[in-house]
């Protein structure tokens, strides 16, 4: 299993080798994955806005005499652009206006009591902008309490934020001992209902009412029990059948902007297991899913449909080898700190190991990859801690001239703030034309307006021939909306130039179909003429045989391999011939050998699109190795235990009939072959069943073969084929450590000699 | 190369003549803890060398600048004697700010030049620094002389650790009597004995100071065992940690040489044999001791690394000119690697966070340093304070060196002109300096330093090339950790390092000629620079509209399937007469001054071999569509280049005259190299499939390619790497430095235009300062810098220089993440627009792995933003193709005169709103907002809309 990730990881290396990507004027390159794991840039769709990181300095804390930010960690926008950075090491909530200029800061507040209270460790905030639970949320961790402000939008300075309620430490009986209410991110949804993540609590996100009572805990999977354990549960009388919570620690908290009552969840992950964290990535087992979609229920509801599962980066190394040239470069998988959700659905993720953002649809579609670590501006600063500490999504209404009218109109701007922990500063990025069209036809599709994301879909793919999503969304609206062939046609390019072999098979039964219908006399015909040669050719092949069987003396080469067809079908009879009647010969043994490895190229280079849709790397050198090293292996394995127990075959003799046996293998490759061109989905068995029947239909000739050969009985016949396929491995192993040691040596010969060379 | 031979000659003869031994006062100055309230101060302690010529008068000495110099520390001082102003070479207030402890930060102000270096068989993570005073004039190894252009400082930097007359071992019975002899009286030498030596005497065991009076038997039986020549000899040793420090050993022998000056022999020996110089040895220091001591390890020799140059500091009349002759380096090439050497590190530096002011309140200067990252940027004093961004932010000169394993500039422009400059306007004047690297510059990189206290720009220089490795490499076996190794190159550059310090004076003294004190003046300063040394000419005549590139792809393989084989075809993506159509629509629609750049199509499309040999494609119309193109280009007047890339070579072939083992670069472990570029995903650099193409084969490989064209109308080649990508080559036979690589390529370039014939047109790439003066045009230049956070705007000073000369663009437009942004930086820059476009089957691209990253480039998909973009910038910018950038400016609300707005009545601070003035005072208000504003700048307050621009005359609005 290791060996194949190794292996996975090494075609990832090389895909990635083949795709370099140019410099543009922002300092991180945009991407995509292709369906089959290929790196592909993109536009950009979000780049940085105006000249600097939003700092202290920038703000205006320094001028008002105030303390620069030390130690953020979280920011939130709420409706009007207001931005709220959690300032935790100052015991404060610095809060700027949608230009990032100062508004207020929140520090000192008279409580409940009337008593002048102050924060502890604050660490996030929450926003509701609209209806009854309007208000700044604020978390504030070890005070364990969350405190709700009122918001005065119009007021800057003091007023703006009035204290209006604290939610003081529900009543909760924590089952661990780590449990402890230390509440670090909350959401509040539409009704009121609040959700927590609590620092440490492993039981998953604290659920409580509007007034702060505790309901449950939600998010934390159910251990599922194997049948054996649940077996041995129900018989053991002492043990009770228990279901217990998987432990979970959630680290961050959004709400679905779409529907106002989804809440995402970001989980931490030990950093041990991110092995078989890769290997789940890869294969898009979602029990490693770092980013949850919450209902109220606490199920996760999230649609991961997309190419590969949204978990961040998806060509990751893990352990990947540090050498001078990549030195400070992240491997393993994503670590997940924040989750922002944003307009259409869309949603995006935070990689604190790789300071990148991931954007993802309702689907789970990866829509791009924008981000990268350093000290050019839109670039968040590495540090011990990682890049980056916190997300969102900034969306509110700018004032905008109105070009045509010149009045004074709203416009909706969408930006995605970064938050920079080390440096204390805020990162804007504003969204493109491209980012834009994208989330037209994301609405389109969410709305289910299909034909207007088809146009939509059309404006994507041609500002970005890469983005293999809108050519699956184009090639199924088109093949929804097909009148004529040509559109099938067409669908299928789509479909072909996104690899998605899936949908390419449905448009292609359809075009298989039409075809059929439309050519059905000449493919009846067709059939016909095909099964009259076959006859024929047998009947003639038959008839050289037997005129061969009673002609004795030299035999034609003709002869000899024609012979073939006679041994495929009387083999105990056939072999006979073959040894004692001399019916074949060495150079007819050879032309079978090379017709199968040309019918093994042709297999690898002749498959339908289906089966290889990124085209063959298949060569003759390859697929001559794919033959010939059984083939020797085996004569040379069964030649040396043969003579062991008294065979009666030479050598010569072995090499024969094994060549013979391989006959039916390309009849049956050939013809599998062209059906790849014609069979695809389900029926992709069929060619490969046609293949199995070739291989079983070969081994039950080689057996008869040596038995007859070696004039054997069965019992002992199958003792030596045992025997000679263990030698067969035997041979393999030697020949392969061999290899090794040489390899290993002359590495290290040159190694040294390169060494004393340098020095 | 024979010419830079011949002219190095001249100049050592030359300087060596006019070489005048200096008579100097000794200066009195402690270093260390004299302080200085002022520049004035520091200069008074000075010594006066002599005044600067002017150019346009006869006499000798009567310029405006004045050379003083310390010859106890090499600082300089050049004082303009109109203004008064004074520029340091090191700044006067070290012994202020730093503590009287703190002698290494005081010593690092202090100093002219550093170098660093690293042991080699320590490897390159051991890199360390010597400093020219700390390690230089601190042991009073400089020498200066006077010459007749100014100074000549003789660094020998690193202790020069020389044999003391201190004896190691020696007898105890040969010293008592040797020091007896001079007089000393047995207490004396008994406790010259105990201080500094270990005494091996069976009798008197006397050890690290504990003396053993009785020593126990064990001991003495040791002691006995160890070094039984002590029962027949008692002995001394000297104490190890005497011998390591080189003031112990100082005093010891001043000591000794006092006691008894007879035993000492002298070093030297004159005509008549009798002993001279130097006193090195105490004559009875005993061999056979010696030998003999098996504690030897204790006097391992420590190592005195040292590094001697020769630098030529020449007053000019508007500046100094710092020139270090390379071929004067010497060291001990066989142990140490000089990596590079830095000059002037803090030329005219400015204070940074240094006294306190009258209310306590922390005070720093005001000013910027210029450095040329991309278009040019600068770093505000004040922002280095505000964003606590101090350090330093550094780049080397032209790009990456593909030679080496080792690749850093991810992301980031280019710094492509060897300038940099300082503006400091906090004293009564303004005053600054701008910086230009005469020779040296491929070696070179600029530096802005911002440490405690002290602001500065410099630049360092490459000396002896060095690359690690892994060793690791060669091991198939997942090692996750790597053998480094370093190798140092036997090759090293002879040539000099030069640089032009260009002082700036405010203009309130009305000088003539002289230039402003601002990225502005620098702009103008450099672009008469290089327009007086031949380097740029003003365009003359120009078209009534302004230039579009179009870059447009030939063909690509694609591999496709018939009758269930497989085969590899070329799918046309643009052919020749698809060129010709797309002028005609374009010119329909108003665009026909179009410069076509033809990408991949001759020898096999996009991934062509080497253009030693040219076939044409023919899917693409083959020799016969290329010559009906070009003449319709004739005919229709527009310009048809072919892109040839001699730099890299993508694909071999057999029987070519291109092969790798004759042409490619090899690195310093002899392999071919290949570019490499950043790669997003994994966030390290990846190889691509071009292997680097040495330039000292440009010329050979150039001459088979024209033979191949011959009979063809090309007149414009697109040769875009010559004037991006600089490439070492390392090959041991044929070893060209990145210098020599920069001179070759301009021979090259040369060659290739053969100015004042005609012969071919080229366009490169960026624009690297030495490619310019050949290229008719410049794609890809940076028009934006690197937006590093230390650093505060980015200015146009690309286009201050080069516009209204050169005729360049930048990335192409349709490749741009932000096109309005980009188009505005255009404007900004007086940039040319150019596009990357394909006519048909543009979705195989994406197929391709090395031209996937073309994701959007159908023409007939961006045939309507092209029209409308060069519409919009052509109204802008048509008559203003051959007028230079004649002012910039930041619009903002900290400027009295201006305000600036959002429409929801917010005024701005930041620097999104630029005024870009050209010649004959017609301009553009540019709004890097995402938001509109309202300016109001002398006259009617303006709406400016996001991302947009409008037009405004300063003439007009009556500002200045």
């Amino acid at each position: 299993m290791k060996k194949i990730a190794k292996i996975a990881a090494f075609m990832f290396a090389f895909i990635m080798l083949l795709a370099p990507c140019a410099m543009a004027a922002t300092p991180y390159d945009t991407y995509t994955y292709s369906i089959n794991g290929e790196v592909l840039k993109s536009p950009d769709a979000y780049v940085p806005d105006g000249v600097a990181p939003v700092n202290s300095a920038t703000i205006g804390l320094d001028n008002l005499g105030g303390v620069a930010m030390d130690n953020p960690t979280d920011v939130e926008a709420d409706d009007f652009g207001n931005v709220y950075i959690t300032d935790s090491n100052n015991n404060r909530i610095v809060v700027v206006d949608s230009n990032y200029n100062f508004k207020a800061v929140i520090q000192n507040f008279v409580n409940g009591d009337g008593v002048e209270d102050t924060f502890n460790t604050p660490t996030s905030t929450f926003t509701v902008s609209e209806g009854n639970y309007k208000g700044l949320y604020v978390c504030d961790k070890l005070n364990k309490r969350i405190i709700k402000f009122t918001i005065n939008e119009e007021v800057y300075g003091e007023g703006a934020y009035v204290f209006e309620k604290t939610f003081k430490e529900p009543q909760i009986n924590f089952s661990s001992d780590t449990g402890a209410y230390t509440p670090i991110s909350c959401v509040v949804d539409k009704h009121g209902r609040m959700y927590v993540v609590s620092d440490g609590t492993t039981e998953g996100i604290i659920v409580l009412t509007n007034e702060g009572e505790f309901i449950n805990f939600i998010g934390a999977p159910k251990v599922s029990v194997s049948a054996l354990q649940a077996i041995i549960q129900t018989v053991n009388p002492w043990t009770t059948l228990e279901f217990t919570n998987v432990p979970t620690t959630y680290s961050n908290l959004e709400l679905d902007r779409t529907y106002g009552d989804f809440v995402y969840g970001t989980i931490m992950y030990n950093a041990d297991d991110e092995n078989s964290q890769l290997t789940q990535l890869t294969s898009k087992v979602t029990d490693y899913s770092p980013v949850k979609l919450l209902n109220a229920g606490g199920t996760d509801i999230m649609q991961r449909t997309g190419f590969f599962a949204p978990a961040g980066e998806v060509a990751v190394e893990l352990n990947a080898k540090v050498t001078a040239a990549n030195e400070g470069a992240p491997s393993g998988v994503s670590k997940i700190i924040d989750v922002t959700s944003g307009p259409d659905g869309v949603w995006s993720i935070l990689d604190n190991k790789r300071a990148k953002i991931y954007t993802y649809d309702r689907l789970g579609n990866l829509l791009y990859i924008f981000g990268d670590v350093g000290e050019q501006f839109g670039q968040v600063t590495k540090a011990d801690n990682g890049a980056g500490q916190a997300i969102t999504y900034q969306i509110y209404n700018q004032k905008a001239m109105d070009e045509k009218t010149g009045a004074v109109v709203d416009k909706e701007t969408t930006k995605i703030i970064v938050l920079d922990r080390s440096n204390a500063s805020l990162i804007v990025y504003r969204q493109t034309e491209y980012a834009q069209v994208l989330a037209t036809a994301i609405g389109y599709q969410n709305d289910g307006e299909f034909d207007k994301a088809t146009g939509a879909w059309e404006d994507v793919l041609a500002r970005n021939n890469n983005f293999d999503t809108a050519y699956v969304e184009m090639g199924k609206a088109i093949y929804r909306n097909a009148k004529d062939r040509d559109d099938l046609d067409t669908a299928l390019a789509y479909f072909e130039n996104a690899y998605d072999t899936e949908n390419y098979a449905t448009v292609f039964k359809a075009i298989r179909a039409d075809i059929m219908e439309r050519y059905f006399i000449f493919l009846v015909i067709g059939i016909i003429v095909l099964l009259f040669v076959v006859v024929k050719v047998f009947g003639y092949a038959g008839k050289v045989n037997k005129a061969a069987a009673t002609k004795g003396g030299k035999r034609s080469l003709k002869e000899e391999l024609t012979y073939g067809f006679h041994i495929i079908f009387h083999p105990f009879d056939g072999y006979w011939d073959l040894k004692k009647e001399k019916r074949g010969s060495m150079r007819a043994a050879i032309i079978f050998l090379i017709i199968t490895v040309v019918a093994f190229y042709y297999q690898g280079i002749g498959q339908g699109y289906y089966y290889k849709p990124q085209g063959s790397t298949a060569t003759v050198i390859s697929q001559a190795a794919t033959v010939l090293i059984p083939f020797f292996l085996w004569v040379i394995s069964n030649w040396c235990f043969t003579t062991l127990f008294d065979g009666e075959g030479s050598f010569k003799d072995i090499f024969i009939a094994t060549a013979y046996a391989l006959f039916p293998l390309p009849i049956l490759v050939i013809v599998s072959t062209l059906l790849t061109q014609v069979l695809v989905g389900t029926e992709s068995q069929i060619p490969t069943l046609i293949i199995s029947v070739a291989y079983i239909w070969m081994a039950f000739l080689i057996i008869i073969g040596m038995q007859v050969t070696h004039d054997y009985s069965m019992g002992k016949n199958i003792v030596t084929v045992v025997a000679t396929i263990a030698g067969m491995v035997i041979i393999m192993f030697i020949v392969v450590l061999f290899i090794t040691l040489i390899s290993k040596m002359t590495s290290f010969v040159s190694t040294i000699t390169s060494e004393l060379s340098y020095r | 190369m024979k010419n830079r031979i011949l002219a190095a000659l001249l100049a050592v003869l030359l300087v060596g003549a006019l070489l005048v031994p200096m008579a100097v006062g000794a200066s009195t100055v402690d270093h260390m803890s004299d302080t200085f309230a002022n520049a004035e101060e520091k200069l008074a302690t000075m010594t006066y060398i002599m005044t600067s010529d002017d150019p346009d008068k006869e006499g000798e000495g009567d310029g405006i600048l004045q050379l003083y110099v310390d010859n106890k520390s090499g600082e300089m001082a050049i004082k303009n004697k109109v203004t008064g102003e004074i520029t340091l070479s090191n700044p006067y207030n070290v012994s202020d700010v730093f503590p009287a402890t703190n002698t290494a930060d005081k010593g690092y102000r202090l100093s002219q030049v550093y170098v660093n270096y690293f042991k080699i068989t320590s490897g390159k993570d051991a890199m360390s620094t010597l400093y020219s005073y700390n390690d230089c004039f601190a042991y009073n190894q400089g020498k200066i002389s006077k010459t007749s252009e100014g100074i000549r400082v003789d660094y020998s930097i690193g202790e020069e650790r020389r044999d003391y007359a201190v004896p190691l071992k020696i007898a105890l019975e040969d010293f008592y009597k040797a020091m007896s002899e001079g007089g000393q009286s047995s207490t004396q030498i008994e406790k010259l004995v105990k201080e500094n030596f270990n005494i091996y005497d069976p009798d008197q065991v006397y050890i690290e100071n504990k003396l053993l009076s009785n020593p126990s038997l064990t001991l003495r039986q040791e002691m006995i065992n160890e070094h039984p020549i002590c029962l027949e000899t008692p002995f001394i040793f000297l104490k190890p940690g005497i011998y390591a420090s080189s003031y112990s050993m100082e005093v010891l022998e001043a000591k000794l040489i006092a006691a008894n000056p007879e035993y000492f022999v002298l070093s030297e020996k004159d005509e008549d044999g009798k002993p001279i110089g130097e006193k090195t040895q105490f004559e009875i220091d005993s061999e056979e001791l010696w030998d003999e001591a098996k504690d030897r390890e204790n006097y391992v020799e420590k190592e005195y690394p040292n590094f001697k140059f020769t630098v030529d500091y020449k007053l000019a009349n508007d500046g100094l000119i710092v020139n270090l002759d390379a071929s004067t380096v010497e060291y001990d090439k066989s142990l140490y690697c000089l990596a590079n050497i830095t000059i002037l590190p803090y030329f005219a530096s400015a204070a940074l966070d240094s006294d306190l002011d009258e209310n306590g309140n922390k005070q720093y200067d005001n000013g910027y340093i210029f450095i040329p990252d991309g278009s040019g940027t600068i770093v505000r004093f004040e922002d280095l304070i505000a964003k606590k961004q101090t350090g330093k932010l550094t780049s080397s000169l032209y790009g990456s060196d593909y030679a080496y394993y080792q690749i850093t500039n991810k992301n980031t422009e280019p710094y492509t002109m060897p300038v940099f400059g300082m503006v400091n306007t906090s004293g009564e004047y303004d005053k600054g300096y701008f910086a230009i690297i005469e020779d040296g510059d491929a070696l070179a990189s600029i530096t802005a330093n911002a440490e405690r206290y002290h602001i500065s720009a410099y630049a360092s220089f490459n000396y002896a090339e060095y690359d690690t490795y892994d060793l690791a490499d060669a091991f198939s076996g997942g090692a996750s950790s790597s053998t480094k190794i370093t190798v140092v190159t036997d090759n090293y550059y002879e040539g000099d390092y030069r640089i032009y310090y260009k002082l700036l004076t405010d203009d309130k003294y009305g000088f003539e000629n002289t230039y402003d004190t601002s990225y502005v003046g620098m702009a103008k300063l450099y672009r008469d620079y290089l327009t007086e040394n031949g380097s740029l000419k003003k365009i003359t005549d120009v078209e009534e509209n302004t230039k579009l590139f179009l870059e447009v792809f030939g063909s690509i393989k694609v591999k496709e399937q018939m009758f269930s084989f497989p085969v590899t075809v070329d799918k046309e993506l643009t052919t020749f007469s698809d060129i010709i159509e797309m002028q005609e629509e374009l010119s329909k629609a108003g665009i026909y001054n179009n410069s076509f750049i033809l990408k991949g199509f001759y020898n096999g499309g996009l991934a062509s071999t080497y253009p030693t040999e040219i076939k044409w494609q023919k899917v693409l119309g083959g020799k016969d569509g290329l010559s009906d193109l070009l003449d319709d280009a004739d005919k229709n007047n527009y310009d048809v280049a072919i892109d040839v890339d001699f730099s890299y070579s993508y694909a071999t072939k057999w029987f070519s005259d291109y092969s790798n083992s004759k042409h490619a670069v090899k690195t310093l472990d002899d392999r071919y190299t290949t570019k490499r570029v950043y790669y997003a995903a994994t966030q390290t650099f990846e190889r691509t499939s071009g292997v680097a193409v040495s330039s000292a084969s440009f010329i050979t490989l150039f001459e088979s390619f024209t033979d191949s064209i011959e009979g063809t109308k090309i007149k414009t080649l697109a040769t875009r790497a010559l004037g991006s990508d600089l490439n070492s080559d390392f090959d041991v036979d044929n070893y060209f430095s990145r210098e020599d690589s920069k001179d070759e390529t301009v021979e090259f370039m040369k060659l290739a235009t053969k100015l004042g014939e005609e012969r071919f047109d080229l366009i490169v790439d960026t624009g690297n300062a030495y490619s310019v003066p050949y290229a008719s045009g410049v794609l890809s230049a940076p028009l934006d810098s690197s937006k590093y956070i230390k650093a505060s705007e980015s200015v146009p000073f690309y286009g201050m220089v080069y516009h209204g000369s050169v005729e360049f663009a930048g990335n192409a437009l349709n490749m741009e993440g932000d096109e309005d942004y980009m188009l505005l930086k255009a404007i900004e820059n007086g940039a040319t627009l150019y596009y990357t476009l394909a006519k048909q089957n543009v979705e195989e691209l994406k197929f391709d792995s090395d031209y996937n990253k073309y994701y959007s480039v159908s023409y007939d998909f961006l045939k309507n933003s092209i029209v409308e973009n060069y519409t919009i910038y052509n109204n802008a910018m048509k008559d203003k193709q051959d007028k230079y950038i004649e002012d910039h400016r930041f619009l903002n609300d900290e400027d009295e005169d201006c305000a600036v707005t959002y429409l929801d009545g917010t005024k701005t601070n930041n620097s999104l709103v630029v005024l870009v003035v050209y010649e004959g005072g017609e301009g553009f208000i540019l709004n890097y907002n995402s938001q509109d504003v309202i300016v109001e700048f002398g006259g009617e307050p303006i709406v400016v809309p996001a991302l947009g621009f409008e037009e405004y005359s300063v003439k007009e609005a009556g500002v200045k």
